[in-house]
């Protein structure tokens, strides 16, 4: 028997599963739009979009209780650096250090640490806990 | 952190998701609890003592304590403690 918490939980889940994948194909039509729209438009487009996915995400992370929400830290912290060791390695292998694959793959991470570190610097002001 | 979570529910008759739902928490993160695989954040224990009507040590063992294991009690002390 699903708690009420979990029920509405499923609920706020499916809505933000059907944006994120509109999200996404809105995001898809507009970067493959090439030459029909102006780089600014597209570029600006993109960036509304992921921000709007994101942000849609913010009623499911409420709801989630302390547990599962450790169970997220645990596995994007562990599970995410270890994945992205185990793809950087595997592109390595394959491409080589100088393909577009491995440029891809370094913007990327790098967008990741320069978001960890300005979240990281955030929560670390919001709990200062001022004079002693 | 060992507890009387199990006990406690089980006195007053409630099943996993009753207690979830009295607490806002998902029926797991009882569960987890009650099976010592999860240490609750101190909101969380201290709304389960809070409903439970017992001090936050008696519902979760203080593995700090001198003499921790048991010594608060069985459950109908606890709940007489409580009301």
């Amino acid at each position: 028997m699903k708690s009420s918490l979990e029920r509405k939980q499923r609920k706020i889940g499916l809505l933000v599963l059907a944006m994120s994948i509109t999200a996404g194909v809105v995001g898809g039509v507009l970067a493959r739009s090439g030459t029909a729209l102006p780089a600014f438009v597209i570029l600006g487009g993109l960036v509304l979009v992921f921000a709007l996915a994101i942000f849609a995400t913010i009623p499911w992370w409420r709801s989630l209780d302390p547990m599962q929400r450790d169970a997220q830290y645990f596995g994007w912290y562990w599970g995410g650096a270890a994945g992205a060791a185990a793809a950087l390695v595997g592109i390595i292998a394959f491409s080589g250090t100088q393909s577009i694959l491995m440029k891809g793959a370094l913007l990327v991470i790098t967008g990741q640490v320069a978001g960890f570190v300005l979240f990281w610097i955030v929560w670390r002001l919001r709990h200062h806990g001022g004079e002693a | 952190m060992r507890n009387r979570l199990r006990e406690l529910r089980k006195a007053r008759g409630l099943s996993q998701a009753e207690l979830a739902d009295a607490v806002e928490v998902t029926r797991q993160t009882i569960n987890a609890v009650e099976a010592d695989k999860y240490d609750p954040s101190l909101p969380l224990a201290y709304k389960l003592a809070t409903y439970f009507g017992v001090p936050v040590e008696h519902l979760f063992i203080n593995p700090f304590r001198e003499g921790a294991g048991g010594a608060a009690g069985d459950v109908s002390s606890m709940m007489e403690a409580g009301s």
